[in-house]
């Protein structure tokens, strides 16, 4: 890989989101190996953005700032109208730059940054890695880590071509330290592509609602539920309980697809990733497409009938038997007095 | 609007019910190995397909699935026939093993090109490898309008009004034809086929597809066409060996709460 690393900043609240540092980071190690620049782009109202992108970028300054005055950002009333331009923003970045000058562009992960990340990397000709958890230096080349097959699977590229990599948020530098960038960058004002008529329009109506998102990945305590429940009302039970434990509730992706937990609770591979003190697991059997997306610091609780079950050689403590019988005790208990008891 | 078809892209995944511990990974492709586990189809592309049958209501002349996958795939596209498609097409060679998004994408959109269509429907994500790039590259291969997320959708004079939910927001959505359109899992079972769709599907045309038949060279399929490679499958983290926690409800709760309160995640301060 030669060229320069891009980074495509989202801003949130008026400020680069939390990816954004994790981004710039690997990217100034990117740029060290390639001996290219870092460029980043950033969508925001015009004016204020370079500072405020420039303070979430965590003393990993990029040689070239691009800032684009795609409506209000992220939180805008039109929020979902410029996400879903997005692949149009990203196909307008290249327009800026020879295709042969760009070495990778690391995307924020996020459903519609996909679909830019597509976007881009058929209009570069190159790669694309979704969903990637951290980027390691093998000593020949870059290898992105990635929630696969139940484990992490380590992806190159190892063509010519342009590598564009979808970054989760927290994503890790492995194997080689980023130096700090402390040069103020050049700021270029860019302006914001023209809407093509082919684009997707946000119709009349009600306007976009945001839903609750993070409540899952920000709670200290979870309880997560799967298969085990066996039916709606095991479910319900489930869900009591970690309303009376004030926890968090998540879900495996059998639980989703059975229609108990909505998509926005599911826990693994291709849902979220949650690292919370302490998860309660009941009714999971131990796929590993659901335990990925567990953090390796959570002190794991099953609940599962089945003696054999592979969680509980995932979890650090263990309860063998019917959740109807031992749920609704821990429920009374946390009710009628201190744990200590 | 002059009627027009709407092809619906179905993977065939290993059936979640039926395929608990088989999964095996191919230590020299490094990708699922999937033969000898039952096939299904994947359940994000069950509602793209129930919402594409349901369009032919408002005027959608024909509902095409096209699947690609080994030879044992058949029976996951004779399925989506009798959820209600009029044609199926399996693209199946050897050539399009350990294919990539992008090699997928590549065949996928070839396929395409050669049935002709005015919308393409597909899962927004596979439950197997579940990267959500095949329908945006697709959509970006083919020129056309991704509308992303779908959770239902209506034909009107314009083209499809969508209501759609990414990235935490809901929202409506329209996007004149032809246009990709990828649906999310919905929160209820899919329809299932009924007997008189599979009686049905048995007299529907079904065609297997070499990669040569849809002009795909070689060099762009499989793992020759794919500018990504897994190096490696790490194990996600350390196993462990969990203490069980025996005794009646009273002692298991009293035990639970212990750990709860030592860890210090119980609200008013327990």
């Amino acid at each position: 890989m030669a060229g320069d690393i891009w980074v495509m900043v989202r801003m949130k609240d008026g400020k680069a989101d939390r990816a954004a540092r994790d981004a710039m980071a690997i990217a100034s190690a990117m740029a060290a190996r390639t001996g290219g620049q870092v460029a980043a782009w950033v969508f925001g109202p015009e004016g204020e953005a370079p500072a405020a992108a420039s303070e979430g970028f965590g003393g990993y300054a990029p040689d070239r700032l691009y800032v684009c005055p795609l409506g209000a950002g992220e939180d805008g009333p039109a929020g979902l109208g410029d996400a879903l331009s997005g692949r149009r923003a990203a196909v307008a970045m290249l327009a800026r730059t020879e295709v042969a000058e760009v070495g990778a562009v690391l995307v924020p992960e996020g459903q519609l940054a996909l679909d830019a990340a597509a976007g881009l990397a058929v209009a570069l000709g190159g790669a694309v890695v979704a969903h990637c958890r951290a980027v390691e230096w093998s000593g020949r080349e870059w290898l992105y880590l990635v929630p696969a097959f139940g484990g992490l699977a380590a992806i190159a590229c190892p063509g010519s071509g342009p590598q564009v990599i979808s970054l989760v948020a927290g994503a890790g530098l492995v194997g080689e330290p980023a130096e700090g960038r402390t040069k103020a960058p050049e700021v270029i004002a860019v302006q914001a592509p023209a809407p093509s008529d082919r684009d997707p329009v946000v119709a009349g109506g009600p306007s976009p609602v945001a839903l609750p998102s993070d409540a899952l990945e920000t709670a200290r305590l979870v309880v997560a539920g799967g298969m085990g429940a066996g039916d709606p009302s095991g479910w319900r039970l489930i869900s009591d309980f970690a309303a009376s434990l004030g926890a968090a509730l998540g879900a495996t992706r059998p639980a989703v697809d059975e229609g108990w937990a909505p998509a926005e609770a599911m826990i693994g591979q291709s849902g979220k990733r949650v690292e919370p003190e302490v998860l309660i697991s009941v009714g999971v059997s131990g796929d590993l497409q659901h335990l990925v997306g567990v953090g390796e610091g959570t002190t794991v609780i099953a609940v599962n009938s089945d003696p054999d079950a592979p969680i509980f050689g995932r979890a650090d403590h263990g309860v063998v038997g019917d959740f109807r019988r031992f749920l609704p005790a821990i429920s009374r208990r946390v009710k009628s007095g201190p744990a200590d008891g | 609007m002059e009627p027009f078809t709407i092809i619906v892209l179905i993977k065939p995944v290993p059936d979640p019910r039926k395929s608990r511990g088989s999964v095996a990974i191919d230590p020299e492709r490094k990708t699922v190995r999937r033969q000898g586990v039952p096939l299904t189809i994947n359940l994000a592309d069950r509602y793209a397909l129930e919402a594409a049958v349901a369009l032919k209501a408002s005027g959608v002349g024909k509902v095409v699935a096209v699947a690609m996958g080994p030879p044992d795939a058949e029976g996951a596209a004779r399925e989506a026939l009798a959820i209600g498609a009029d044609e199926a097409y399996l693209l199946s060679d050897r050539l399009l093993a350990g294919s990539d998004a992008v090699a997928t994408a590549r065949a996928l959109a070839a396929a395409c090109r050669r049935v002709g269509f005015g919308a393409v429907f597909a899962g927004a994500e596979s439950s197997d490898a579940g990267t959500g790039l095949v329908g945006p590259t697709m959509a970006a291969l083919l020129g056309l309008p991704h509308v992303p997320h779908c959770r239902s959708i209506a034909l009107g004079d314009r083209g499809f009004e969508a209501e759609v939910r990414v990235d935490g927001r809901e929202g409506r959505v329209r996007a004149g034809l032809p246009a990709l359109v990828t649906f999310d899992r919905l929160d209820r079972p899919p329809k299932s086929p009924g007997f008189a769709g599979v009686v049905a599907a048995r007299s529907k045309p079904f065609t297997v597809w070499t990669a040569g038949d849809v002009a795909l060279r070689a060099d762009e399929a499989g793992m020759a066409g794919s500018p990504t490679v897994v190096r490696e499958v790490r194990p996600a983290s350390t196993a462990k060996r969990a203490v069980i926690i025996g005794g009646d409800p009273e002692e298991v709760a009293t035990r639970v709460l212990a750990v709860l309160a030592e860890k210090g995640v119980l609200s008013d301060g327990r």
